[in-house]
Formats: structure tokens, sequence, C-alpha cells
């Protein structure tokens, strides 16, 4: 029978593990020449600024990242758990570069903290997608560096060992990077196509014990919530899915704010379960329907899916003005559970496109 | 009727104006040993102004509804505080009410919450049979009267014809109202206004009996009914809306935009009358039960 203790310490023992790993010999790398340049991180669901197409040549896009351990209100009857995040939000920047660029990331994790943590970036090449040598314990810091020789959108997460990975990811650490293609994003037949902004929706799960009352509990502290929460994740059933670390994110006051005629470029990830994104009221234009750019785009599409554990890119242009409900088209996890994001949309209402041209009354 | 309708006024009267030292609050009422009396407070006959609720249409075009000037007729009293928990469950033990998940007995100072238009009517029913008064869910415009300057009713519809304008000024207006917090508020919390009414317009919205109407306004301001749907029922607090009346909890968790209201309540109201008939109706009311 293993106790909790006994997790964490075989979640500390890993990391160590981990620390054996950063001996591997090294193949030359170009990274050493290049410019470097760094980039200052913004929480979702905005995006730092950046070029769509670049002349540049390759170069060392440099983040950092600190990783905070927190209590977070999770729905509007106002539950409460620990969780886990990169820089604060649930979930992690989005981070852009091109391809053929080199992303470096600082990961830091605060002596303040009280877990072991790294990050796996599906964007990467080798050692668990450099989950093997970003292990840091609280009080630790770590840099690692890869290529970006894949376009497309990418998630990362935090991986540290066993039951930790899929609690870890549970509790919000997770997030995506976009690595663009140089000449910026194209309909597959050299069309170019751009956006005038772009957003980026996290879908997340959560798993809230309840008391025999069927309240939320509450833990005293993250550590003290595994063990409930851990056997409620078996179940597969979570009693939250929402986009952005809470429900009513990105809603109502949050809505994500576009004009009639704007390009919006949403990038949608899941890191564990697959989702089913859908804009009410409006269309996938350009679907990069596994999320990686070297395919050319799906057309129209009305429901896109997110398998879980990755990232997809859709881009649409808004032609009426309103508001549009982006959710989760599993109406059970959008309306219940907390799925659902709302676009507030500016502009001439366009009576071609739709009119009512009888209003509700008696019938005849 | 308890109400008259004055015709339509082009000034919005301030509600309360009119309605200063209306109040008075009664006596506790008699009632059988195992129903609680209530604390009521009367409201005097009085007009005020009032947008009826339901859908309105001018000309093709969506519409505020009109503010009319109302006339209340007779004495209403008005229970001062929403039914509680404790009432709800003598309901619930005498086989009139259905049971309901989160309601204690011995909550006496909380509101009964979670509960639909169609309990709300059943205890109305129950607890006017047992007090031999004819107790009822208010109507909207009477609930508007009682709330006074605690009225909100509907935020003002952007004017013009542009569909999509109006949606989002609903929207942003629902969107600029702080969320409440779910839990139940002893009785007082949310203080007294002007008539003497509680906990008006506080985290639980009200169940009236008014059903849901759409009208069309003519060159004459009158409002012609043109459907009614009575399986939908306004509900009144912090905004009004409608609701399906076997619905216990309007807040969904997301998706459609729309401020959901926090909790679903009533409170009930009767004609007001003397104390001595009141006292009769009550002795009366024992002789059947004998
Ligand atoms: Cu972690």
């Amino acid at each position: 029978m293993i106790n909790r203790r006994d997790l964490f310490l075989a979640a500390g023992a890993a990391a160590g593990a981990a620390t054996v790993l950063t001996a591997l010999p090294a193949m030359a790398e170009e990274a050493a020449d290049l410019p470097r340049r760094e980039v200052e991180l913004v929480a979702p669901p905005f995006v730092h600024p950046h070029e769509q197409a670049t002349r540049r040549g390759a170069e060392v896009v440099a983040f950092t990242m600190t990783i905070i351990e927190k209590e977070q209100v999770i729905d509007d009857d106002g539950t409460k758990i620990h969780v886990f995040t990169y820089n604060g939000s649930i979930p992690g920047p989005l981070m852009v570069v091109h391809e053929g660029d080199y992303l470096e990331l600082t990961l830091v994790n605060p002596p303040t903290n009280a877990f072991d943590h790294n990050i796996d970036f599906h964007a990467s090449t080798g050692a668990l997608g450099g989950g093997a040598l970003t292990h840091i314990n609280p009080g630790e810091e770590v840099t690692l560096r890869f290529k970006a020789t894949r376009a497309g959108v990418f998630i990362y997460h935090c991986a540290p060992e066993g039951p930790m990975i899929p609690w870890h990811v549970a509790l919000g650490m997770n997030g995506a990077v976009l690595v663009l293609p140089r000449d910026g994003l194209t309909d597959g037949s050299g069309k170019p196509l751009r956006y005038d902004r772009v957003y980026y929706v996290g879908e997340q799960d959560f798993y809230v014990p309840r008391d025999a009352d069927g309240a939320y509990k509450t833990y005293a502290s993250a550590a003290d919530s595994f063990v409930d929460m851990t056997a409620l994740m078996r179940g597969l059933i979570p009693t939250h899915v929402v986009f952005n670390g809470a429900v009513g994110a990105l809603t109502e006051k949050n809505a994500l704010p576009a004009k009639v005629g704007e390009t919006v470029l949403i990038i949608h990830s899941s890191a564990m379960r697959d989702t089913r994104p859908h804009l009410i009221g409006g269309h996938g234009d350009y679907v990069w329907l596994m999320g990686k750019f070297a395919n050319p785009p799906m057309r129209d599409l009305e429901t896109w899916i997110v398998p879980g554990g990755s990232a997809v890119a859709a881009l649409y242009t808004f032609r009426q003005p309103g508001v549009y409900a982006y959710l989760n088209h599993n109406l059970i996890e959008a309306v219940f559970l907390g799925a659902t994001a709302h676009f507030r949309v500016e502009g001439k209402w366009n009576d071609d496109l739709m009119t009512q041209v009888r209003r509700p009354g008696p019938i005849g | 009727m308890r109400f008259s309708h004055l015709g339509v006024v082009a000034a919005v009267l301030a509600a309360t104006a009119s309605l200063a030292a209306a109040a008075v609050l009664a006596p506790r009422s008699v009632a059988p040993a195992n129903v609680a009396p209530e604390s009521v407070a009367t409201l005097q006959p009085g007009r005020f102004s009032y947008q009826p609720a339901g859908d309105f249409e001018s000309a093709g075009q969506t519409i505020d509804a009109p503010a009319r000037a109302t006339q209340l007729d007779a004495p209403l009293d008005v229970m001062v505080e929403p039914v509680s928990q404790a009432e709800y469950a003598r309901c619930v033990a005498a086989a009139a009410c259905p049971k309901l998940k989160g309601v204690d007995p011995a909550a006496a100072n909380l509101p009964v919450v979670g509960v639909s238009w169609l309990e709300a009517t059943a205890y109305a029913e129950w607890y006017a049979a047992a007090t031999g008064e004819d107790w009822r869910l208010p109507t909207d415009e009477e609930w508007a009267y009682a709330a006074a300057e605690r009225f909100h009713g509907e935020p003002p519809i952007a004017s013009g014809d542009d569909f999509a304008r109006r949606w989002l000024a609903k929207f942003d207006a629902d969107a600029a109202t702080a969320r409440q917090s779910k839990a139940p508020k002893p009785f007082g919390h949310f203080g007294l206004n002007a008539l003497g009414v509680a906990d008006l317009s506080g985290n639980v919205w009200e169940w009236t009996n008014s059903c849901y109407e759409r009208r069309a306004v003519d060159a004459n301001g009158d409002a012609r009914l043109l459907t009614r749907n009575c399986r939908v029922r306004a509900l009144e607090g912090e905004h009004r809306m409608f609701m399906s009346d076997f619905i216990r909890d309007g807040v969904t968790g997301g998706c459609s935009a729309g401020l959901p209201p926090t909790n679903l309540g009533f409170r009930l109201v009767r004609a007001h009358a003397s104390a001595v008939a009141r006292m009769l109706s009550g002795v009366g009311a024992l002789l059947a039960a004998l």
C-alpha cells in the first residue's frame, strides 16, 4: 500500500534521476551564434505581440515562466481549489515563435511552492519533450532550449512522475506553443491567411471531490486534496469543464471582443480530454484540424475536434454583429460544466445574410 | 382586478413618491397552531408608474414596455420576508409540497430557495387552506408596487432598428451586473425597503403569477395581446426575467448570454382585511378544521 507521502517521495526521486540526464552529450548546436530576443508573456486569452510572417532569419526567442501554486475560484458558486499554474494562469501563456527558431524557456519554481515541477513541450524533440531536463524543486530554476522544427500549435504540460502527471495537469499545468511558418499561414495552395486578432482558449477539466452532503470539499493544501481528487479522476468524469481556468472566465464582461470584418485566429488546447469547439452563429473558415500547418486547413467547418493532448487553430472572419457563444458542443459540458466563451462582435447587421421575415406572433 | 390602469404616461413617476408612508406594519395574523403566523406589511392603495412584464413591439420593432400609471385599488398584505425553509418544510410535512434538497426544517430565518413556480403555487394553496386566508403569489405589478424603490424591472432597450445593437446593449447591461453569492442569507440581510418589506432584490429572485405575454402597441398606446404562455412566469429581483414554471435553479453555468437568477424563492400576498374580519376568518378556519 502506497501512501501519499511515498508518492511524493517517489516524485522527488524522479527529480534526482532527471538531474543525471543533464549530463547527456550534446550535438553541436547552432543557437549560440543566433540573435537572441526576449519576449514578455501575456496571460491568456491574449497573446504576446508577434509577427505573423517574418523576413528575419532564425533566432533564439527567450521566455521566462514562474510556476505559481495558489488557490483559485473555479465557478460562480465560489468553489475554490488549489491549482498549479505556469505563470499564474490556466492555461499557461501561449508562446509564439517561427519554424526554425529556437524556443528558450527559463522555468522558475519559487521556494514558496511545495511541489517539484517540469515541462514537456509537444513541439520539441527528445528527452520526454524536455521533461527529463527541466525537473525542478521549489527554490530552483532551469533553462531549456529546443529547436522548433515543425509548424503548428502544440501543447506543453507538467509531467513530473507517475500519478503526479495527470494530477498536475488536472490542476492546471498546461499551455500551448504556436510555431508559425516563417511565411505565415496559408490556405494550403499559396494564398496567405492573416488574422486581426488571436485568442488562446485552454479547455480544462477539474475534478473536485464532494462531501457526504454533495457540497464541494475544500482542502488546507493541494497535498491534502491529492487522495480524494485522484480517486475521483479515476472515474473520468470531471465536475467542471471550463475555458481559461474558471466558469465564466471568457463570458459576459470577459467576452472576447471583435468587429465585423475582422479575422480572428482561435487557438484551442485540451491537455487530456477530447473536445469539439463550435462557434454558435459562425464557422471555422479555415481549421488546421490536428493543429499542424504543414497540412492544408479544412474549410467551412461547423464543429471541429481537438484530441486530448493537442491544440487546434481555427480562423474565422466575423460577418455579423452580436453575441456568439464559442463552446464545447457537448452541450452538457458547455452549459452545466462551464465550457463556454462569448465573442462580443460590433458592426452593422447584414440583412442579406439573415433577416427575421416575420416576428413571432399568433399562428395564422 | 386589484389594479386599474390609468393609461400610458409619458413621464415616469417615481414609484416611491406617491407611496410615502403607504405601508402599515400589521399585527400578526391569527393562524392555526400548525402554521406559523406571518409578519405582513400592508400596502395602501396608491398610484405608481409600471412597465408591464413581457415583450412589446410597435410598428414591427421591439420596444420597451410602455410605462403606465397604475393604481392599487385596495389594501394588500405582503409577507415582510420570503417564505422560510421551516415554513416550506411544514407544507412538506403536510404532504402538500414536494420535498426539496437543501431545505432545513429548523431554518426559520432563511428563505426557501430552489423552488419552482409549481412548488411555490402548491405552498400558496396549502397555506391559504391552512389559514383560511386568500394567500397567493403576487402578480408582477403587485410585486413591483411592494418592491417600491427596490424594483429594477428591465434595462431599457437601445433605440434604433438594429437588432444586434439592442442585443449587445442587453448583453452589456447583464455583464455589468455583479454576480451574487448563492448561499441564502438570514432574513433582514438585504434590509427593508421604504414600505417595510424585507430582502427585496437580494440574492433570491421571487416568483410571480404573471404569465409571459407578447403585446403589440398601437398608435393610441393600447397594448394588444398577441400571445400568452403560462408555462413561463415572471420572476422579479435584481432584474426581471421569465422562467419556465418547473425550473428550480436558473443558474446554468454558461452558454447562451443572459444573466441567470442566483436563487429562486417566493413570498405571498393576500387581500387586506380588518383585524376583526381576520380574526373571524381565522376562527372560521379553525371551525372548518374541526
Ligand atoms: Cu507540475
